[in-house]
């Protein structure tokens, strides 16, 4: 009977208790609750001005709406298309090819046989994740200038006749921000991928070995099952960046001879919008950034789930 | 009991965070709060809030600041951006937070300048003036030019910034009297002596007796770069290029005031960049490299003409050459820089100003010769080679032997040891010693020019002779297009539409295809409005042209 009257409670008043026994632990993420409410959250509801022609002397309730023509003159400048088409061009590639870079990385800084060599190796490939960018795009534009390195030992090799001209052949430009992108970021990516190898129940590369399994039999049946899940959660995150372009490449990669190939949506967004503090306008080009991630997001979460049961939420 | 006490002390963690989130009170909203201290002026000390959106204007630290700071009693919390902020993003932030400082000093392009006037966010600087320091209105206008509090008065009739480094009258005929009219950072095509030497410094002022020089070097040396600027000169704009064919800022055609893309010589320009790439000339470096690339490749010795200034000569010469010397070929003749006077920094007072009155007073300092010698030339000495250190000078001393119109006790001149100092490395020098421009308010460069004008040197002579007649103003072409109007889209678009066709006009590899270029170029700017924007050029201008004859 009592328990009978347990479950017949309201069911705030059981999340009351809950919260209550919970509440040193509750407190604790009190401030990262805070922190996203206040900065992610209540920001949200400055997305107002998109539909406004915003004006910062009159303020959110003060600016004239205007309705939808933000989005509408978006959607007439063919320069938007562009940057649309290179940010979902570029995105495209970095995840066909940078994203699984590290899990591949991973796998073989597993196989190797030496540690102290597998330290090296996985310390100095993370390295360039702390070079600031603008640093590394100095670098790379400096060892591939056509008085560069490459260019002059191609020219010194007689591999070719003239220098390439690698940052102002548009073609070559979305080859190369991927190149850099794994220079820069595999190491790092790898990480993750290490930590969740070695969290893998040795018993089972013992029992597969027993069989007879190889080293390439061991990665594919266990290693690469076992990632699986991880990859996929990490896959959901990452499409949500397909309308958002790399900024760091755009600007400081870019130039106007390969413009037609690095112009992403948001150097579009910077310049249209914030470079001639036309707020609203800005707004516009995120918003309609957010909500294609967010309905992408949403499908490869379920798409996700449905081909391999790994969902995020 | 544990579980409580944690619970308590998280708790308390967060209430003190939240505490550190809260608005910072640096304690010097009540002026009169803090006491007296050594300050001459014999009033109290405070601290006023500024802003500043360069990026290289001083933290109000260094000695030249304290100097001031002792002498006033002023000193300055400052505010400023990592990268230079013409866009206004700071003041929007400022002002969507209700948290303006005490006093801007800004570029004078300030996106967000007419939103602070419009929206009744300043201190008329007339009435500060009447009120609290009438007679920086004589020095205004005896000094600088009547100019400063006529010229920018905003449609109540009041003015609301102080400019500094407007070309008033009375600027401009100092600046002619002391040889100093042309400055010397004006585009220059700067050349390696010796390969200029080799081929018997032929003549240059022309564009076709350029490339035939240029094309003779290049051929004498094929292992260097014939031409190399950097994108900054080149990229938006052949900014190299224009000032030697004479290019205006608006192409008056006939009634018409219209954009530059339509003026015949600028397309002339863009060809015989495009007769300059065809030759080999002129390569894609030049709109890529960053300004620090350009300049190793320059400083090794890979480039035989450079996008420089006439500063040049004194350079380190190219380390392949020891013994030559760059040098600035003689510009064309169709040479021409054109100025829309609209001065350099604007200071302004918000009405969040905690103390107006002090305010004005320091500038009403600041603005006088006294005060100009503070914030520009340093300590003064008695003589020449009074000079002990950076920081406490004596930097500047009065030469009796040249007269100035604004110093009867002579020129003033930096002494031998700062300017010995000053040679030796300019910009660390500048920064040690701390004063001048990052610590500016307002400046008259009528009085801190005469520092660096010469008027017996015969080489600046020289070069001021050549130069100044090729520097032309026009007062006529300030036109005021707001940025987040329709118009200033348009304006926006085209520029970067011509930026976008510059490089395929460049690099385009016939005269049919070039033509071909230009033309889907216009195409697409009437498509985005060009003649919309171009109909209020033409009736700002003639507004401008009125309000000018009638001064």
């Amino acid at each position: 009977m009592k328990q009978l009257d347990a479950s017949l409670k309201p069911k705030s008043n059981r999340t009351w208790k809950i919260f209550k026994s919970q509440l040193t632990l509750q407190m604790m993420i009190l401030p990262c609750m805070l922190f996203l409410l206040i900065f992610a959250y209540i920001p949200l509801a400055g997305n107002i001005i998109a539909f406004q022609d915003f004006k910062i002397i009159s303020g959110f309730t003060g600016s004239e709406f205007v309705g939808l023509s933000n989005f509408q003159e978006m959607f007439s400048d063919p320069t938007f298309y562009m940057a649309m088409k290179n940010t979902v061009i570029l995105s495209l590639f970095y995840l066909l090819v940078v994203f699984p870079a590290p899990l591949l990385f991973a796998l073989l800084i597993n196989e190797i046989p030496f540690v102290r060599f597998r330290k090296i190796l996985q310390t100095t490939s993370y390295l360039p994740h702390f070079i600031s960018f603008a640093m590394v795009a100095s670098m790379w534009i400096i060892l591939l200038d056509s008085q560069g390195v490459v260019n002059q030992s191609l020219l010194t090799l007689q591999l070719i006749q003239h220098p390439i001209e690698f940052w102002t052949d548009p073609d070559l430009f979305r080859p190369l921000s991927l190149l850099v992108s794994i220079w820069k970021e595999t190491g790092w990516g790898a990480i993750i991928f290490l930590a969740a190898v070695a969290g893998i129940n040795p018993d089972l590369y013992e029992a597969a070995m027993m069989d007879g399994a190889g080293r390439i039999k061991r990665i594919i049946h266990i290693t690469l099952p076992n990632l699986i899940p991880l990859f996929a959660i990490l896959f959901i995150l990452k499409i949500g960046t397909l309308f958002t372009g790399n900024l760091d490449h755009s600007i400081l990669l870019g130039n106007s001879f390969n413009k037609e190939s690095s112009y992403v949506i948001e150097y579009y967004s910077l310049q249209m919008g914030l470079e001639l503090t036309r707020y609203s306008y800005a707004t516009a080009v995120s918003l309609f950034q957010a909500v294609m991630s967010l309905l992408l997001v949403l499908f490869a979460n379920w798409f996700s789930g449905k081909v391999s049961g790994n969902r995020l939420f | 009991m544990r579980k409580s006490m944690s619970a308590l002390l998280i708790a308390s963690l967060l209430v003190a965070m939240l505490a550190g989130c809260a608005n910072k009170n640096n304690g010097n909203a009540n002026p009169s709060a803090s006491p007296g201290t050594n300050a001459e002026s014999g009033e109290g000390a405070i601290t006023l809030d500024l802003y500043s959106d360069r990026s290289w204007y001083s933290d109000w630290t260094g000695a030249g600041a304290k100097r001031i700071t002792t002498k006033t009693g002023i000193s300055f919390n400052v505010k400023k951006p990592v990268q230079d902020d013409g866009d206004g993003k700071d003041i929007s932030l400022m002002i969507a937070s209700n948290s303006l400082p005490d006093l801007m000093v800004v570029d004078k392009e300030n996106k967000m300048l007419k939103q602070l006037i419009d929206g009744n966010y300043l201190y008329s600087m007339d009435e500060l003036i009447d009120q609290y320091a009438p007679n920086l209105r004589k020095i205004l206008d005896e000094q600088y030019g009547e100019e400063l509090l006529t010229s920018f008065k905003e449609k109540d009739g009041k003015t609301y910034k102080l400019i500094s480094g407007y070309q008033t009258k009375k600027y401009l005929e100092e600046a002619k009297a002391n040889g100093g009219l042309a400055p010397v950072w004006l585009p220059q095509f700067v050349v390696r002596k010796d390969y200029y030497d080799e081929i018997g410094r032929p003549d240059t002022s022309t564009p076709d007796k350029f490339l035939d020089a240029l094309q003779q070097m290049a051929k004498n040396h094929p292992d260097k770069i014939p031409y190399l600027g950097d994108k900054g000169q080149h990229s938006k704009d052949l900014g190299w290029f224009l000032p030697q064919f004479g290019i205006e800022d608006y192409y008056v055609n006939g009634d018409k005031v219209q954009h530059k893309l339509h003026n015949p010589q600028y397309k002339e320009m863009v060809k015989f960049a495009n007769a300059m790439a065809s030759k080999g000339l002129l390569t894609k470096e030049s709109f890529v490299n960053t300004g620090e690339v350009t300049a190793q490749k320059v400083a090794a010795g890979s480039v035989i003409v450079s996008a420089q200034n006439s500063a040049a000569k004194n350079n380190t010469p190219p380390k392949d050459n020891p013994n030559t010397s760059f040098e600035m070929l003689t510009p064309f003749s169709t040479y021409m820089y054109p100025t829309i006077p609209k001065g350099w920094m604007a200071l302004v007072i918000p009405k969040s100003n905690k103390n107006p009155e002090r305010t004005i007073k320091l500038l009403e300092y600041a603005a006088s010769k006294e005060g100009q010698a503070d914030f520009f030339f340093g300590v003064q000495g008695t003589g020449k080679d009074d000079f002990k250190s950076l920081e406490s000078g004596p930097h500047f001393y009065y030469d009796k032997s040249v007269p100035n119109n604004y110093f009867p006790e002579g020129k003033p001149s930096f002494t031998t040891g700062f300017n010995d100092e000053l040679s030796k490395d300019w910009s660390g020098s500048w920064k040690q010693a701390g004063l001048g421009e990052p610590i500016m308010l307002v400046a008259n460069w009528a009085v801190s020019n005469t520092v660096f004008w010469n008027p017996q040197d015969p080489d600046k002579l020289a070069y001021d002779k050549l130069m100044s007649p090729k520097m032309k103003f026009f007062p006529e072409f300030n036109f005021t297009i707001d940025s987040t109007s329709e118009l200033g889209v348009i304006e926006a678009k085209i520029n970067t539409l011509r930026a976008d066709y510059l490089t395929k006009l460049v690099f385009a590899k016939s005269e049919t295809e070039f033509d071909s270029i230009y033309s889907e170029m216009m195409g697409v700017a009437d498509n985005i409005g060009l003649a919309k924007l171009e109909s209020e050029y033409t009736k700002q201008y003639a507004d401008n042209k009125a309000k000018l004859a009638n001064q």
